[in-house]
């Protein structure tokens, strides 16, 4: 198993940094998965985490000069599977604010290590390198099954989001009111945030928003075919993962579709060049 | 006492206040003809600031020598005295204030009422004055030979700020490695258990022509505190002087000094892990022990290792570092209430400081004749003790008390 890669370029370096720093607000240990072409970041779903997941995907070639990945075996297993704490991936990539040059390779140290290099200008001829090894553990191809893409859910409404700060905005102030936010949207483009406690409701609406085109294959028994396009789809979620989501985004999307599965999960999809990010909050038992 | 500093220098005056409260708890002042001292020292006595604001620094200096009105109870002029540094931080809590509307500092010591009163005069006629109540102490000073060190590097302090923001902010303790080529500055981690193996490791290498004077007599590593030098940094950031370092080994403190000729003089001594290779071992130890007139305001006496009050604690034992022969790895609970522990050792990791009564005291400089035989080990943590000389290195550590004064039923 190798793994190098090597970005030069300080746009591209700035890039995977607010990449790490998003991921890292949303999940304490997170798996990452090497393909030839990809990089992937996954918090596949697990009751320990209240049932939220996450699957971000990065097209390498669009982030790194260099790339050399050589997987677990040649032939059906050619990828490598990590598990990192995201925190120390963020605090090693910290560094890189700017650098000469970034460089990540899969190390052996005492443990398995992945070995971020940056290189700072300094005021010598020899740059100033920083190293961080950062503790991983590998994950056995007998459990890569766990770490498949997530289906697209079979939502019933499928909205764009206004733009994030202004929803992040709004729930840090609904957060104070309740822990359960319902989200809620319909098929013409409003869409609520409503908290709701013995003593008071609050709700913010949106209207006119804009709806993703998605067609599920011609599939007529889709679930968003049958729903009523007026009628509301609504989800009650833990207020504190919504935010988590919101607040530690920095990748500044072109949009974020919100797709609600009525009493049953809200998926976030957030749209971008070289990423895509999916979140899956589940709903809270009432 | 009596001095007024203008308002350009109250904001250094009041960064070392800020420096000086992260360090210790206690500042002594002193008045010395060539200006006003501040000291501190740390309650593990692991690291000893002293910073000297020259007369040229004030507008008016009067150390209260020759007109002195300020006596105690026996009539004895009083020189020196210590504040609470969570008092003092009061009056110079906010920097940004400070520097904008601070015109003048005046600081008196009134004898007759017993307070140390710095009176901030600021803009738009605001007066702003504070009585603070102080003790009379002894001098404070650490016995330490900054210019026989057979390392010295000097750079700006930009570059160690630079280098230091890369480690994590919870990394208690630092490794500098030095060589004739490169300078290496690592994380450490005393423990080589499992837990620790999964923390984060970071490394910083640095080339010596980014140092304005780079002298190794010893190629060594020193491993000190790292929050104390984040301490001094930011103190530098405001100083905007050169950063010196001078160190030799493992076991010897490393002093960071700052220097304004005739302005402006800063030393902060901070004590370093001994290792297995430099078996350092002074008798300085007599130095502090002895030290009766010592202030023992903490309760946690530097000289009262009352044996009959606290249970011996045992040291930690750990191996040495990675690059040595190692010793017994041994590990053995940490001590709780380690500054007890604190007398009969080997000094390497302490920082000797003289007081009134020296006995056999061998003055703690560069170079110390190492007696043999004796082990070495490595100290806990951010509390910097040394084993003693015990030759069965079983767990049990044995603190001799010194006789002093203050004992009660020793």
């Amino acid at each position: 198993m190798r793994f190098r890669a090597k970005v030069v370029n300080i746009d591209c370096i700035h890039h995977f940094t607010n990449v790490v720093n998003t991921i890292s607000k949303l999940l304490k240990k997170c798996s990452i998965r090497l393909t030839k072409e990809k990089m992937f970041f996954i918090l596949p779903d697990q009751v320990a985490n209240g049932g939220v997941s996450m699957w971000c995907e990065l097209k390498q070639a669009n982030f790194f000069d260099e790339y050399q990945m050589d997987g677990v075996n040649k032939n059906e297993l050619n990828e490598i599977y990590l598990e990192i704490v995201a925190e120390n991936l963020c605090r090693a990539i910290k560094s890189a604010n700017n650098a000469k040059s970034l460089k990540i390779k899969l190390t052996k140290k005492q443990v398995p290590c992945l070995t971020v290099e940056i290189e700072l200008p300094s005021l010598s001829s020899t740059a100033r390198i920083v190293t961080h090894d950062i503790p991983v553990s590998v994950i056995p191809s007998a459990l890569w099954g766990e770490y498949q893409e997530p289906e697209m859910p079979d939502f019933h409404v499928s909205l764009c989001l206004p733009p994030l700060k202004t929803v992040k905005h709004i729930v840090e102030r609904l957060k104070n009111l309740s822990s359960y936010l319902t989200l809620s949207g319909n098929q013409e483009g409003d869409f609520a945030l409503k908290v709701e406690t013995e003593l008071v409701s609050a709700t913010t609406r949106f209207s006119d928003l804009e709806i993703p085109p998605y067609d599920p294959d011609g599939d007529s028994q889709a679930p968003s075919k049958l729903w009523p396009p007026s009628e509301m789809a609504s989800a009650r979620i833990d207020v504190k993962k919504l935010l988590q989501f919101l607040a530690g985004q920095q990748i500044n999307p072109y949009k974020v579709i919100c797709n609600i599965v009525d009493q049953s999960a809200v998926h976030f999809f957030l749209v971008h060049d070289d990423i895509s990010l999916q979140y899956f909050i589940p709903v809270v038992a009432v | 006492m009596k001095c007024v500093l203008p308002g350009a220098n109250v904001k250094l005056f009041a960064k070392a206040i800020h420096c000086l409260a992260k360090l210790g708890h206690y500042v002594y002042f002193e008045p010395l003809d060539t200006g006003l001292a501040l000291k501190t020292v740390n309650s593990s006595r692991s690291a000893y600031v002293s910073i000297l604001f020259m007369k040229p620094m004030f507008q008016v200096y009067n150390a209260g020598s020759d007109v002195d009105l300020t006596v105690d109870d026996d009539n004895l002029p009083i020189s020196r005295c210590k504040v609470a540094l969570k008092t003092l931080l009061q009056v110079f809590k906010s920097l940004a204030n400070i520097e904008r509307s601070v015109e003048t500092c005046d600081i008196n010591l009134d004898g007759d009422e017993c307070r140390l009163v710095f009176q901030l005069k600021c803009k738009h006629g605001i007066t702003k004055t504070h009585h603070l109540t102080f003790q009379e102490c002894e001098s404070l000073q650490a016995v330490f030979a900054k210019d026989l060190s057979p390392n010295v590097l000097k750079c700006d302090h930009k570059v160690l700020s630079d280098v230091v923001i890369n480690f994590s902010s919870s990394l208690e303790e630092i490794t500098m490695l030095v060589s004739p080529c490169k300078v290496v500055l690592r994380s450490y981690s005393d423990d080589e258990s499992d837990e620790i193996a999964q923390l984060m490791k970071t490394e910083v290498c640095l080339n010596p022509e980014e140092f304005s004077e780079y002298q190794i007599g010893v190629d060594t590593d020193v491993t000190f505190c790292l929050k104390d030098v984040r301490a001094i940094l930011a103190f530098c950031e405001v100083a905007a002087m050169p950063v010196n370092i001078h160190f030799e080994v493992g076991g010897k403190p490393i002093i960071f000094s700052l220097e304004h000729n005739g302005y402006f003089r800063a030393n902060f001594v901070i004590a370093t892990i001994a290792t297995d290779k430099n078996s350092q071992h002074s008798n300085a130890t007599a130095n502090f022990t002895t030290n009766t007139t010592f202030p023992t305001t903490n309760k946690r006496s530097f000289v009262k290792p009352s044996r009959s009050k606290v249970a011996p604690k045992p040291l930690r034992k750990v191996s040495a570092q990675k690059t040595n022969a190692k010793p017994q790895p041994t590990k053995l609970p940490k001590p709780k209430d380690c500054d007890s522990i604190n007398s009969e050792h080997d000094v390497s990791p302490e920082i000797p400081l003289q007081g009134g009564e020296q006995t056999s005291a061998t003055r703690y400089e560069g170079f110390n004749s190492p007696s043999p035989e004796q082990p070495c080990f490595k100290s806990v943590k951010t509390v910097f003790f040394a084993a003693t000389q015990t030759n069965d290195l079983d767990h049990t550590v044995l603190v001799l008390a010194p006789d002093s004064d203050n004992e009660d039923g020793t």
